[in-house]
């Protein structure tokens, strides 16, 4: 009987070249056999039993349906099914604890020996089927014998229990209801349905083989579906076909490699739904970040090739090695290890970790920068460039290097060429198109401080701007061409113009010191340019002569000349006639030798007026200059000019006010003398108040020049002076702006101008308004003194004339007398003296009070050193 | 009875040890087979028979006799 089934066996080998069909009749056949066995005592019941018997082998069988069938779970014994049955097995028996009779040694060694014995032969091509088999009908604990076959099925069914834990029968909800199922199929077309169950020639014959899943594993690689391990998007990963039994090791190990097909996907997926999105616009970053991105995965591409074709080699070695096996088996497990050089899932998975962690990162990576550009994207891949892992810093770094070359391209182009481009809003410069050629420097550009790369610093990003804005400023503005040669540094830019993580702090530094050369190049030209160009400094000197009143002579002409004009109500004063009085004032002034350029800068402005206000009010000189040279006196700066300017005017008239004051009463007194001789008690009165008056004068006289000495040395020159040393120093455009409004800051503050002194410059106004009232009140008195006089000289000559006609007699004399006295009564009525003095002692104490309430005030202002003014003021007071 | 001349593999000693091996096994496991049909039911799963459904068989075939049986010692 041996012999028989030696050759059932090879037999069964045989079959497996034939026809599927010739199988199935086998299976019958042995089946037939095997009921025969079964029912040797019975004949008769031995075609039912048969029936039954196929009927329960269609029945597993067509749990897994048509393509399915192909590698169906009846052909277990796949990778690692042999060696993890083995091991289940050998664990229960260690756990049943039984001894061979014979030998007394553990059953569980003894079954390790023959396990050992068999697998090496490798005669058997489905041991591991075998095995299930007797591991299924093992009575050591499948229970006594004759259990019932379905609960036995269920319990392999729901793989529980002590039986086959690493194993999924499929099909186990038929089982559970194996008798209808059997009856119901019972006799039916045994043979066609046998053909289910057939199992395509060749090497799928052993399918799920491991070799299929590490060919499966590598097409997943790729992205594309294997033929068992497909992508199951409602789990969103790859997996092993559930519907194919493959052992937990393996199928724990194939899921874990196909975690790489799901990076892969997700990569390719973004790279081509980025590709889809270009037209969009997505910036030059980006697309360098997925230009490297997909660089990469061409690197991946070549290293899986390479895995590929280790595999190929292999597995053709390995079936070379098939053939000679027999002569080679007794070499042992290990040996067979080594020499069978085929691959494993364990092995893929050691040749695939590189490639996987390289898709892990870049994943990692696509999914951070998926909505990012320009700076914020470097910025992102640079906090993920700092990491421990010295692989993923040099992919990162890679990547970042690469996107960095966009942004260095632009960087240079800024500051090289002054021109931006970035379609995409990328760069940390931002233009605003909508900008006035004289608002080019203040507003034309500024600074994304969200898109600055961290290793780019403020202070740098800043020089940056400035720079490309410089060579913008000499294109727009000053109509330059040539902004220095840059040839030899664009070619250094190459060198120094990149970074990375690793060497961030050295990368970093020359690329600060190459801005920092590049910028003071473009600055130095561009100050250049407007000092000696546009003759920046000479303007600024020219409106500190004319605005802020430098130039004494020339504001002394020019109130003279146009005191007249502004004496009117300020709706009639014209300022075409006004701009003639300046042209005389500048050509009667030393100023007529200045240059005619700064000179045409000069303009006379009205201010906005109300109607009752005078000429003197509105009244004011402007400075205008032409482009370039906005970007200093920008209108901000103008604007604070002509508010220092309008105070100074202001001191300055009162100032001459009080001059014209002096200028008439030096006359009176000579009309003083001349009536003094007649010596009424009236005109001796009239005389004190005049001098009175003249004292009045004087001490206002000294606070006007006291505050004009305050204003013109201690504010205007100390604060030019300082800026004077700074515009020397100033290396670049923005310095010097500063400079100058700083500059323009102190005088406003210092001069009384600023917000916290409002109060000051108030009661100032009050005491000028005071001494304005004072010039009309003294003129008052200046012109009845004059006309008393006059109306005496007139008598004089009168009485002249008469003696000189011979008929000047007592009478005469007394008429005249009493005339002149009556006379000197009307021109110097006792209400007139009496009104004068009241007035004047008005003024002088309206006038004390409003000082000292000034004085009063100084504490209010301890930013402003006054502390000299205070003094002085007090000496005279 | 086929016979091996065809075969590729192996000669017929082979074979019988490893049913011999596989029959020692079977008594390891305690499956209660005989050395026939052992030799039956391997060529069954060399054919590709899932063997779950081949067990189940078995234990079939081993139920119905033993029903036989039992119900010849009963009448």
């Amino acid at each position: 009987m041996v012999g028989g089934v030696s050759t059932t066996v090879a037999g069964a080998r045989y079959e497996e070249n034939q026809g599927a069909s010739a199988r199935d009749e086998r299976t019958v056949a042995l089946l037939g056999k095997l009921c025969t066995k079964a029912h040797a005592t019975n004949p008769q019941k031995v075609s039912g039993a048969l029936s039954r018997s196929v009927g329960i082998i269609v029945r597993e069988n067509e749990g897994e349906n048509g393509a399915v069938m192909q590698a169906s779970s009846s052909s277990l014994d796949s990778f690692g099914m042999e060696a993890s049955i083995a091991a289940s097995v050998q664990r229960q028996l260690v756990r049943t604890g039984k001894r061979d009779e014979a030998t007394g040694l553990p059953l569980s060694v003894k079954f390790a020996e023959l396990h050992e014995t068999l697998s090496r032969k490798g005669v058997l091509k489905r041991y591991g089927s075998l095995l299930r088999l007797l591991n299924q009908l093992s009575r050591h604990w499948n229970g006594l014998d004759g259990a019932d076959p379905s609960a036995v099925s269920s319990a392999s069914a729901s793989a529980g229990g002590n039986t086959m834990v690493p194993f999924k029968v499929i099909g186990g909800e038929e089982f559970n209801h194996p008798g209808v199922q059997r009856n119901k199929n019972g006799e039916r077309a045994t043979i066609r349905k046998l053909k289910y169950f057939r199992i395509k020639e060749r090497d799928d014959f052993q399918s799920l083989h491991e070799r299929d899943l590490v060919r499966d594993v590598l097409f997943v690689a790729q992205g594309i579906d294997g033929k068992y391990v497909k992508f199951m998007p409602s789990e969103d990963k790859y997996g092993i076909d559930p519907e194919y039994v493959v052992s937990a090791q393996a199928r724990e190990l194939t899921t874990n490699l196909c975690e790489i097909g799901w990076l892969y996907r997700r990569l390719q997926y973004q790279a081509e739904s980025f590709e889809g999105e270009e037209e969009q616009g997505k910036g030059s970053t980006q697309q360098a970040f997925f230009s490297s991105v997909r660089d990469h995965l061409a690197h991946y591409y070549r290293m899986l090739a390479l895995v590929e074709s280790k595999v190929m080699a292999s597995t053709s070695s390995a079936d070379a090695k098939s053939l000679a096996y027999g002569e080679v088996g007794a070499g042992g497990l290990i040996e067979r290890e080594m020499k069978g050089a085929k691959v494993s899932l364990r092995c893929l998975a050691i040749m695939l970790s590189e490639p996987m962690q390289q898709l892990r990162v870049l994943a990692i990576l696509c999914d951070a920068a998926k909505d990012l550009k320009g700076g914020m994207l470097i910025n992102k891949l640079f906090e993920l460039a700092k990491h421990g892992d010295p692989y993923v810093r040099s992919l990162v770094d890679g990547i970042l290097h690469k996107v960095c070359k966009p942004l260095f391209g632009m960087i240079s182009r800024w500051i090289f060429e002054g021109e931006l481009h970035d379609p995409c809003g990328e760069f940390f410069i931002q233009e605003n198109p909508s900008v006035s050629l004289d608002d080019v420097w203040h507003d034309g550009y500024c600074l994304r401080t969200e898109m600055i790369p961290v290793a780019i610093s403020d202070q740098v990003a800043k020089t940056i701007l400035r720079t490309g804005k410089s060579i913008t400023f000499l294109k727009k503005c000053c109509e330059v061409k040539e902004w220095g040669d840059f040839h030899s540094m664009s070619r250094e830019a190459e060198k120094s113009l990149q970074f990375g993580s690793s060497n961030t702090n050295n990368s970093v530094e020359t690329f600060e010191s190459f801005v920092h050369k590049v910028a003071k190049r473009v600055d130095s030209h561009l100050m250049q340019t407007l000092f000696y160009n546009f003759r920046c400094g000479d303007h600024l000197q020219a409106v500190k002569r004319y605005l802020l009143l430098g130039q004494g002579d020339f504001i002394q002409q020019l109130m003279d000349l146009s005191g007249e004009d502004l004496s009117e109500k300020a709706g009639t004063v014209s300022a075409y006639q006004l701009g003639s009085t300046l042209e005389t004032a500048i050509r009667s002034s030393v100023v007529q030798f200045d240059d005619p350029e700064i000179l045409n800068c000069l303009r006379v402005e009205m201010m906005p007026h109300a109607s009752e206000e005078y000429g003197w009010d509105v009244f004011s000189l402007n400075y205008v200059v032409r482009s370039p040279l906005t970007c200093v006196f920008t209108e901000t700066a103008m604007k604070k000019y002509l508010r220092v300017f309008n105070f100074l005017w202001r001191l300055k008239r009162v100032e001459h006010a009080l001059c014209s004051v002096w200028q008439s009463m030096k006359p009176s007194v000579q009309l003083f003398d001349r009536v003094r001789n007649e010596g009424s008690e009236n005109v001796v009165g009239i005389k004190d108040e005049v001098r009175r008056c003249h004292c009045v004068r004087n001490e206002m006289s000294h606070f006007c020049m006291n505050l004009q000495y305050y204003i013109m040395f201690e504010v205007l020159e100390e604060s030019w002076t300082e800026f004077e040393g700074k515009m020397k120093n100033a290396s670049d455009l923005d310095t010097l702006i500063e400079a100058h409004e700083t500059y323009l800051n102190n005088i406003v503050e210092k001069a009384l101008l600023g917000e916290r002194s409002q109060a000051l410059i108030r009661q100032l106004n009050l005491v000028f308004d005071l001494i304005m009232r004072f010039q009309g009140f003294s003129g008052r008195i200046q012109e009845i003194l004059k006309e008393a006089s006059s109306k005496r000289r007139l008598r004089t000559l009168r009485a002249e004339v008469e003696s000189a006609q011979g008929n000047w007699g007592l009478n005469g004399d007394d008429d005249e007398g009493g005339d002149a006295e009556g006379e000197d009564v009307d021109c110097f009525p006792e209400r007139f003296l009496y009104s004068t003095r009241y007035e004047l002692d008005a003024i002088k104490g309206d006038y004390k009070i409003l000082v000292d309430g000034f004085l009063k005030l100084f504490p209010t202002v301890p930013h402003i050193d006054l502390g000299l003014l205070e003094q002085k003021i007090i000496f005279s007071t | 009875m086929r016979t091996t001349t065809t075969t590729t593999t192996g000669e017929p000693k082979a074979r019988d040890d490893v049913v011999d091996v596989a029959y020692e096994l079977s008594q390891v496991l305690d499956t209660g087979l005989d050395k026939e049909t052992l030799s039956i039911l391997m060529a069954l799963c060399e054919n590709g028979v899932n063997p779950e459904a081949l067990a189940l068989v078995v234990k079939e075939l081993k139920r119905e006799s033993e029903d036989f049986r039992a119900q010849e010692f009963v009448s």
